[in-house]
């Protein structure tokens, strides 16, 4: 269910020389992705969004999924990216700015995803005329927009810096700052869930911290793939001892990440009380594929991360992947998980508006996953995510984001 | 209808639908149908309710909550008797499970337990049934002055006199008996009815009643006890006692037994229900008028054999056309396959006056759309023992070539000549005009420019006095004597329609006794094949066969669904959701199987009311039986054996 | 200024349905949408119970919007097109200002009280049903019990009050101590729906 984007574009480019052709094909080819998700969001807003598979019981699905996953990836780029600068701390070979880049598209994807699963896009302005402050919704508006804003002028801070424009000083306070706002960005994210206390699995202190290590495992996991097919497609130089000091810092995430992971399952097996329903569902349960998938894909990528003998670079990338495609399945549980187990679930009359399956009743529609998307949103999601590609894409065909030689 | 009928003498239908209770309690009131409770209010001074074969919280709520009142703000008891734990039930203090079709047995029980015990309200007995009146034991009949000259009809029964020893019309004696047994008047060999009552209760024992209807006897027992311990009592009873063949039985035991405790003609005691009070308007008015032809009326399940046969009491019969206005015979009679087997090959034309594309009007070559209530101007009584008239007002005309069934019946009676019978002018405020033409209600001085007025009108009773209660001053009963009969006087069969029937058996029924079903239970060798007893009464969604394709209700009740209890389902490899079938010799029913742990094992239920072009094949409707007594003359939908499977043919929608 | 609330005796109430389909005709409700459902506490199915034969049970809940006190909705919505309105109490909807983003459905603990419109509304009769007064239904909007408001600006009670066959809800001011709902509060047993999640409904169930 990930879209690799980068690697997407890779795989097209040719080992040795990079740009040119099949840059151009790739980026024409995200251009007709993202006419298309238009085409189908028309569609979805045109014919009425009873075309998704989200109904009453199950009113958020697999945009909003994707919003989680994409903020996180994000997030995730960009600490990867300004952690070091931040701290004054050698980088990772200069793979910032191409970092920055992967995480402006993942937030452009992010506020997509936001977008397409309004009812009434064309209310947005709303946002900004009758703002809630209080609301968490409001301040993911307000953070994503400034973070985005953020994450450009730091990629400009940068370009200027290395033209000696900019004071390093200067950077580095933008770079705290963007480090700041990308941890800011993602726990606010979570705040979205983790402050409703109608939700049993989502009602979690934990959410905020838990947001932000899977925002690491996922953003340095992309960076890393990215940064591997960049070197393989001629774009930029790579080494193989940043590429290492970037597995070991994915592969401490990834514990870290488990490691909330367990607290949180332990919190709600152990007074075995209501929390229950929500391990069932996760361990055995419903949402058992996405949970296992998790665990098992992160634990794998650990390993590979932490022992030399498996941290090639092609196992590497199969560890990072895995911890995106573990991110992800973390993002289905979580949306899914929070509508699978209902507060009231008594018996009562069930429309076509209530769930997809109704006519199983209520007990049929908990009994398998009370969501799956239609293709509809499997399209509007696609074009989306080649939204997020092509501004990657075209950041690599235009902007200077190759690392300069003092970075090497 | 009737109006049109009379104009050239139709054949009209003489309705078969819950006989059990108004012929059972007729035997014991002489009443019209199914006016025999008291009204509403009368609940509020009750203080035990038993509810016998009926669900008021999903049929009548509207009489429900003076049960809950009662309750509430006078302590009563709320007792169910039921096979199934229905919603009822489960809101009752006390609900006792009991066989199908059985319920005599347990009411005789218990009445052979008072009698014996002599828990009987002695003055009740005495003095307002004719338990004392003597009976000839030759025959079976009233001993009475032949010449009926007192003018207290009471006066000319015969009784045993204590005092004197000797045998003497009720007037002339000074202490009268209630036991004597082969007394002796003129060589005439006498027994009075209580003793007869007596002798005959006393086979019914709490072993018999235990065998019969599976209630322990230690239950019989608490009831009894119950009973005889907590008054006023009164029982609520609907039809599910009623639809099985020769029920009326059940009826008229628990209005004897209601007798012998004297809780009849007493505030908070009756046997009540969704019943009827008499119509005060004049409808005779409408209905005939001088110079009308007789019409005969013929029984509804017997007329599908003079459909057949082209005869009537053997005679040559030749029915052709049929008019239906305000029902839905197709759906409603049993053994619905009849319709296409014996009745449409003989029908040439088949006209229907309906609200709604009901099974009856999809089978009409002529379907003459009818306004709806608030489409129509009229006036409303009788409803459900309410004693009021109610004016219906037009919210709206009626909707496109829908017309009020007066008009329609007046068109096609000018059509077929009659105008003088119906006025070309006559709209039908002028027909309310003549209903209200009432003797009774002019006396009342209720017009109906007053009706016009006031919307809402008391026909009967007082609403400064007590409510409406059978047996009293607003309501009294209809037997000669105003008394009770504990054993029915003249028995003979509700309608005629040429069946013989033996002088044994009117006797037989004079007291009620407990018959098993014709169909409907195990020792029936059917009960091998089809093992489960068919229920189909009605669920809250509908009322009869109305409403079933309102779009709204079928949001919340999409489809029909075969309900049984978890065990029947797991027997025959059934899960809530699957296509089952419900089928016997007579025909099949196609649809939806739902788990209902409320209900028994060793039945099924499809709620009535659904239509053929709603099951996935056939209809409910095709299973059950035509069969009916000669004496009550009733419907018995529920004495009905099936069986069910999972269903493996296509889906047919 | 008041604060209306509800009382729905739970004894009395035989889940007929009669208040929510009261509520579908005054608000004039698109197909398949239901503001106030009836719901089955037993079996699996609506009016089923629970348990084996004999020993079964059953209940019924009619639950629409709680019109909490403490509202996790209001909160959360970005524009504020879910509010408290504070003359009644009544949590209240601006279909106008809705985006549609459904925030409110995801914090409402009050499972299916909130309904979206998937689709434009559709009806089944050419004529518009409901009372004039209620605005129209939009589509891709979320809306709920709105307490009958257009009535009670009117000085009439929710249309679900009325019409119960068994006489088991009430609706007044909670903040008046000599109202019928405050009485009933305060002499009968209640309960609530999820009172541990501090949304402070302003719904009692009498039991």
């Amino acid at each position: 269910m990930t879209e690799n984007v980068s690697a997407a574009s890779a795989v097209k480019a040719p080992a040795a020389k990079f740009g040119g052709g099949k840059l151009t094909v790739a980026i024409a080819v995200c251009a007709v992705l993202v006419a298309a998700g238009v085409a189908l969001w028309m569609a979805q807003l045109a014919g009425g969004m009873v075309q998704t598979g989200m109904r009453n019981l199950d009113s958020w699905g697999l945009y909003i999924t994707c919003f989680m996953f994409f903020v996180g990836l994000s997030a995730g780029g960009l600490i990867i990216s300004s952690v070091p600068k931040a701290f004054g701390l050698p980088g990772f070979g200069g793979i910032s700015k191409v970092a920055v880049m992967t995480s402006i598209a993942c937030t452009v994807a992010a506020i997509g995803f936001v977008v397409v699963d309004l009812g009434q896009p064309l209310r947005l302005w709303e946002l900004f005329a009758y703002s809630n402050l209080g609301s968490p919704l409001m301040w993911d508006i307000l953070v994503l927009g400034t973070y985005l804003i953020l994450s450009c002028v730091y990629l400009w801070a940068q370009l200027r810096a290395e033209r000696g424009v900019m004071s390093h000083v200067a950077l580095r306070v933008i770079s705290v700052v963007a480090l700041v706002v990308a941890v800011l960005v993602h726990s606010v994210t979570a705040w979205i869930f983790g402050l409703q206390q109608g939700r049993e699995m989502w009602h979690t202190a934990l959410l905020g911290p838990w947001f932000v290590s899977s925002a690491l495992v996922c953003g340095t996991a992309l960076v890393l793939v990215a940064c591997v097919a960049l070197r393989r497609a001629g774009y930029l130089g790579f080494a193989r001892e940043n590429e290492v000091k970037l597995a070991k810092l994915l592969g401490a995430f990834v514990c870290v990440d488990l490691y909330f992971f367990g607290c949180d399952l332990l919190t709600e097996a152990f007074p075995q009380g209501s929390g229950m329903e929500v391990v069932q569902m996760l361990v055995s349960g419903q949402l058992a594929p996405f949970f296992w998938v998790e665990v098992v894909g992160c634990a794998v990528c650990a390993a590979i991360c932490f022992a030399p003998k498996l941290r090639t670079t092609p196992l590497l990338v199969v560890a990072s992947l895995l911890a995106i495609v573990g991110i992800f399945c973390k993002r289905v549980q979580l949306l899914v998980g929070g509508f699978q187990v209902a507060n009231i679930d008594m018996a009562g009359v069930v429309t076509p508006m209530t769930v997809t399956n109704w006519e199983a009743g209520l007990a049929g529609a908990y009994e398998g996953m009370v969501y799956w998307p239609q293709p509809i949103e499997f399209g509007v999601a696609l074009g989306v995510v080649a939204l997020a590609a092509l501004i990657f894409l075209l950041g690599l065909k235009f902007l200077p984001l190759k690392p300069v030689e003092s970075e090497k | 209808m009737k109006r049109l009928a009379a104009c050239f003498g139709g054949t009209s239908i003489a309705n078969m639908y819950d006989r059990g209770s108004a012929h059972g309690m007729y035997r014991v009131f002489q009443c019209g149908d199914h006016q025999y409770g008291n009204e509403p209010l009368a609940l509020l001074d009750s203080k035990l309710i038993i509810m016998w074969g009926t669900n008021p919280v999903f049929c009548g709520p509207q009489r429900w909550r003076f049960i809950e009142w009662a309750r509430r703000e006078n302590g009563a008891k709320l007792v169910s008797i039921d096979p199934n734990v229905s919603a009822t039930a489960q809101k009752c203090d006390w609900h006792i499970p009991i066989k199908p079709g059985s319920d005599a047995a347990l009411v005789l029980a218990m009445a052979n337990q008072i009698v014996q015990r002599g828990l009987i309200d002695q003055d009740f007995v005495m003095n307002r049934t004719n338990a004392p009146f003597l009976v000839r034991r030759d025959n079976g009949k009233m001993y009475k002055n032949v010449d009926e000259t007192k003018t207290s009809p009471a006066e000319n029964y015969y009784v045993y006199d204590e005092a004197t020893g000797r045998v003497c019309l009720f007037g002339e004696a000074s202490s009268v008996a209630l036991e004597a047994s082969g007394v002796d008047h003129e060589g005439v060999q006498l027994d009075t009815v209580y003793t007869l009552l007596k002798e005959h209760l006393s086979s019914y024992t709490f072993e018999y009643a235990e065998e019969v209807t599976k209630v322990p006897v230690e239950t019989i027992e608490k009831l009894i006890d119950l009973y005889v311990t907590t008054g006023p009592v009164d029982i609520e009873l609907m039809y599910g006692m009623d639809h099985y063949n020769n029920k009326a039985h059940d009826y008229q035991a628990l209005a004897v037994m209601q007798a012998l405790t004297g809780n009849l003609a007493k505030r908070g005691a009756g046997v009540s229900g969704l019943l009827s009070m008499p119509n005060p308007t004049n409808l005779a008015g409408i209905n005939t008028f001088e110079g009308a032809v007789k019409s005969t009326s013929i029984p509804a399940f017997h007329i599908y054999d003079v459909w057949r046969d082209q005869e009537y009491k053997g005679e040559p019969y030749p029915l052709k056309a049929f008019l239906v206005s305000s029902a839905n015979p197709v759906s409603n009679y049993a053994e619905q396959g009849r319709w296409f087997t014996d009745v449409y090959p003989n029908m040439e034309l088949f006209v229907s006056l309906d609200l709604e594309m009901s099974d009856t009007a999809r089978y009409a070559d002529y379907v003459l759309p009818s306004a709806w209530w608030w489409e129509n101007y009229d006036v409303r009584s009788n409803v459900h023992n309410m004693p009021f008239l109610q004016i219906q007002e037009r919210a709206i005309e009626p909707v496109g070539e829908a017309k009020p069934d007066s008009e329609i019946i007046s068109l096609i009676g000018r059509a077929m000549g009659y105008e003088d019978r119906f006025p070309a002018e006559y709209k039908e405020e002028d027909w309310v005009k003549i209903a209200m033409e009432a003797k009774n209600l002019k006396e009342k001085g209720i017009t109906l420019e007053r009706l016009q007025e006031e919307k809402i009108v008391r026909a009967i009773g007082d609403a400064n006095d007590e409510p409406i209660i059978k047996g009293r001053k607003f309501f009294p009963y209809d037997t000669a004597h105003d008394r009770v009969m504990l054993y029915w006087e003249d028995p003979k069969p509700r309608v005629d329609y040429g069946q013989k029937v033996s002088e044994e058996l009117l006797r037989k029924n004079r007291l009620p006794f407990f018959e098993e079903p014709t169909e409907a239970w195990d020792t029936n060798p059917l009960h091998e094949k089809y093992p489960l007893v068919f229920l189909s009464n009605p669920d809250r969604w509908r009322t009869h066969t109305q409403f079933p394709d309102t779009p709204i209700l079928k949001e919340l009740d999409p489809e029909p669904l075969c309900r049984m209890c978890a065990a029947e389902a797991e027997k025959r490899g059934i899960k809530a959701g699957d296509i089952v079938e419900v089928y016997n010799d007579r025909g099949h029913a196609v649809c939806k199987a739902s788990i209902h742990n409320g209900l028994a094992e060793g039945l099924v239920w499809i709620p009535k009311g659904w239509q053929r072009h709603q099951f996935i094949a056939g209809g409910y409707q095709e299973l059950t039986s035509a069969v009916f007594d000669p004496i009550t003359v009733g419907g018995s939908w529920t004495d009905t054996l099936v069986e069910v499977r999972k269903w493996e043919g296509c889906d047919a929608q | 200024m008041s604060r209306y609330g509800f009382a729905i005796d739970k004894k009395l109430c035989i889940g007929c349905h009669t208040c929510a389909v009261a509520c579908k005709g005054e608000n004039g409700l698109p197909n398949n949408v239901w503001w106030n459902r009836t719901l089955t506490n037993g079996g699996d199915e609506m009016d089923t119970p629970a348990g084996e034969y004999p020993n079964t049970t059953i209940s019924y809940v009619p639950v629409a919007c709680q019109h909490c006190e403490n509202p996790a909705c209001v909160k959360v919505c970005p524009v504020g097109a879910t509010y408290k309105d504070e003359g009644t109490g009544a949590v209240r909807q601006d279909y106008d200002k809705c985006i549609g983003c459904r925030m409110c459905m995801a914090a409402c603990p009050y499972t299916g009280v909130r309904s979206f419109n998937w689709e434009e509304p559709a009806y089944y009769y050419d004529v518009t049903l409901g009372d004039p007064d209620v605005p129209k239904h939009q589509k891709h909007t979320v809306e709920k019990c709105t307490m009958c408001w257009h009535r009670i600006a009117r000085g009439e009670q929710p249309a679900c009050i009325g019409v119960c066959p068994v006489r088991a809800r009430f609706w007044g001011d909670l903040d008046d101590p000599d109202s019928e709902v405050s009485q009933l509060i305060r002499e009968r047993s209640c309960e609530q729906l999820l009172p541990e999640e501090g949304t402070k409904p302003s719904v009692y169930y009498l039991v």
